[in-house]
């Protein structure tokens, strides 16, 4: 009898059976090998003291059962001296027999399969610091973080999406199209590259691209097909968002307003209601500056709104995008930087991928991040997720006026 | 000549923005959409606005606005 450990330890307790544990339970690890070399048996009737007598008599196998282990967790180390498991609640036992003792367990009247070894897809990148990602991925540290967003809904009001991209191919989206005479089908591109950065994963080289690859995506078209969209539909979009349980609402999209311009009173409102509802809206600052020529173009609507986080550009060296608006008014109405120069993303097929500039881009980067905080703090206020994000971001020794807090991390 | 406008209501209205939709309508404005966040869509000819503005429900109306992304063949979006 084994009855080394202690009663009541999640330690394997008793086999029952006698003292020769010549042949312990182990996996026999090849280069990428099919089977373990251990046999599944499904055992059908019979209760578990039958099956323990006859696989002991027929077979001289110590058998232990799950109840041996108490309640505990069964790993290999604590299966060392078994030679089979019979999963009690399951009606299987796991068997290391040689190969030509199989027919005599079938004999047994037990249907037997060899144990598979099972593997990590090779097309299924690992998230992890040898993770090829963007440098937006890389910088903002979505690279190797634990989170993927998954069951957080994202809106992505935009130019809409193109519904056959192979990329996205099995996830969860939602559609709608808040653009009259207009199918949610982007003929312009724009929106197939924000849902991209904002929800999607790896390109066909194997470069992650998305940030939160697990979320559902909600796509509204609020812009038609040639990149312009009333308030109206901009605000349906918003609102069919909420109503929806999104938690992010990404807008790559903007209004230009003049210096001084008062912000816009019907935005705000969408946006605090909004946040009472759990939903963050995020808007790109806009990209109306030349800063080469020393030209600064105040923060678009609805981005420059007090409840609307407005995001900016900067490139892979943390240098203000040129094309980047600045807050003019002096009332914070840039929150935060994301990645916004050279970025790759996914574009309506046949050309699948597009590298592109603009606040467009830095934008879709914060609302995947959002989604992440979202997935880990699912219970959290909306304002307890901003703290949150606020918290990570990176500094940058550059002027609030142009990226606000610093720039955006995961982390 | 018609203009499509945007209202928005004061916090204090905003829960009762259907019943003021209706007050509006009597001042000329064509309502097309009420939001529960306190916001009116609708059109009017212009020389209803001043008299729509002046409502003490209203703390802002603006003329539509339209949102515009750069064309695709851009490389700055």
């Amino acid at each position: 009898m084994l009855s080394e450990a202690k009663p009541g330890t999640a330690e394997f307790k008793s086999f029952d059976g006698d003292e020769q544990m010549g042949m312990a339970m182990r996996v026999q690890v090849a280069e990428n090998p099919q089977y373990t070399g251990r046999y599944l048996a499904i055992l059908g009737d019979g209760t578990t003291a039958t099956v323990k007598r006859k696989m002991k008599r027929s077979l001289s196998l110590n058998v232990a059962t799950t109840s041996d282990f108490d309640g505990g967790l069964i790993n290999e180390a604590k299966l060392e001296q078994a030679d089979a498991l019979i999963y009690e609640n399951l009606g299987v036992a796991l068997v290391s027999v040689e190969e030509d003792q199989v027919a005599a367990l079938e004999s047994l009247g037990y249907r037997i399969q060899a144990e598979k070894v099972v593997y990590v897809p090779e097309d299924v990148i690992v998230s992890g610091a040898d993770e090829n990602v963007t440098w937006g991925l890389s910088e903002t540290r979505v690279k190797g973080g634990k989170y993927s967003g998954k069951n957080v809904k994202i809106a992505v009001l935009d130019t809409g999406f193109d519904q056959k991209h192979p990329d996205f191919k099995g996830r969860n989206i939602v559609y709608e199209s808040f653009v009259p005479d207009e199918t949610v089908q982007d003929l312009h591109g724009h929106g197939t590259h924000c849902v991209g950065t904002a929800c999607g994963y790896t390109d066909t080289g194997g470069q992650r691209y998305g940030v939160a690859y697990e979320s559902d995506i909600y796509v509204g078209k609020v812009l038609n097909n040639r990149g312009s969209g009333a308030q109206s539909w901009i605000l349906n979009g918003i609102n069919w968002a909420v109503n929806n349980g999104c938690k992010v609402v990404s807008m790559s999209l903007g209004t230009v307003v003049k210096e001084g311009e008062a912000y816009d009173e019907a935005y705000e409102s969408v946006a605090r209601f909004a946040r009472t509802r759990g939903c963050i809206l995020v808007a790109a600052a806009g990209n109306e500056s030349k800063r080469r020529l020393q030209k600064f173009a105040p923060v678009n609507s609805p981005a420059h709104c007090p409840s609307v986080l407005s995001v900016a550009a900067v490139d892979s060296v943390m240098k203000v995008a040129d094309m980047s608006n600045r807050d003019l008014n002096g009332k914070g109405e840039i929150d935060m930087a994301g990645p916004g120069v050279m970025v790759n993303s996914s574009w309506p097929m046949p050309t699948r991928y597009r590298t592109i500039s603009g606040t467009s881009m830095a934008t879709p980067h914060v609302a995947g991040i959002l989604a992440l905080l979202w997935q880990q703090y699912p219970d959290a206020t909306a304002e307890q997720i901003l703290t949150y994000l606020n918290k990570a971001i990176k500094k940058l020794s550059l002027l609030t006026a142009d990226v606000g807090a610093g720039f955006v991390q995961a982390r | 000549m018609q203009k499509s406008l945007v209202i928005t209501l004061s916090d204090t209205y905003a829960g009762k923005a259907k019943e003021i939709a209706d007050l509006l309508s009597q001042d000329g404005l064509q309502v097309a959409q009420v939001f529960d966040f306190g916001v009116i869509i609708g059109t009017a000819p212009e020389e209803k606005i001043t008299k729509l503005r002046e409502h003490k429900a209203v703390i802002a109306l603006n003329e539509e606005k339209q949102a515009k992304i750069a064309p695709p063949e851009d490389d700055i979006q």
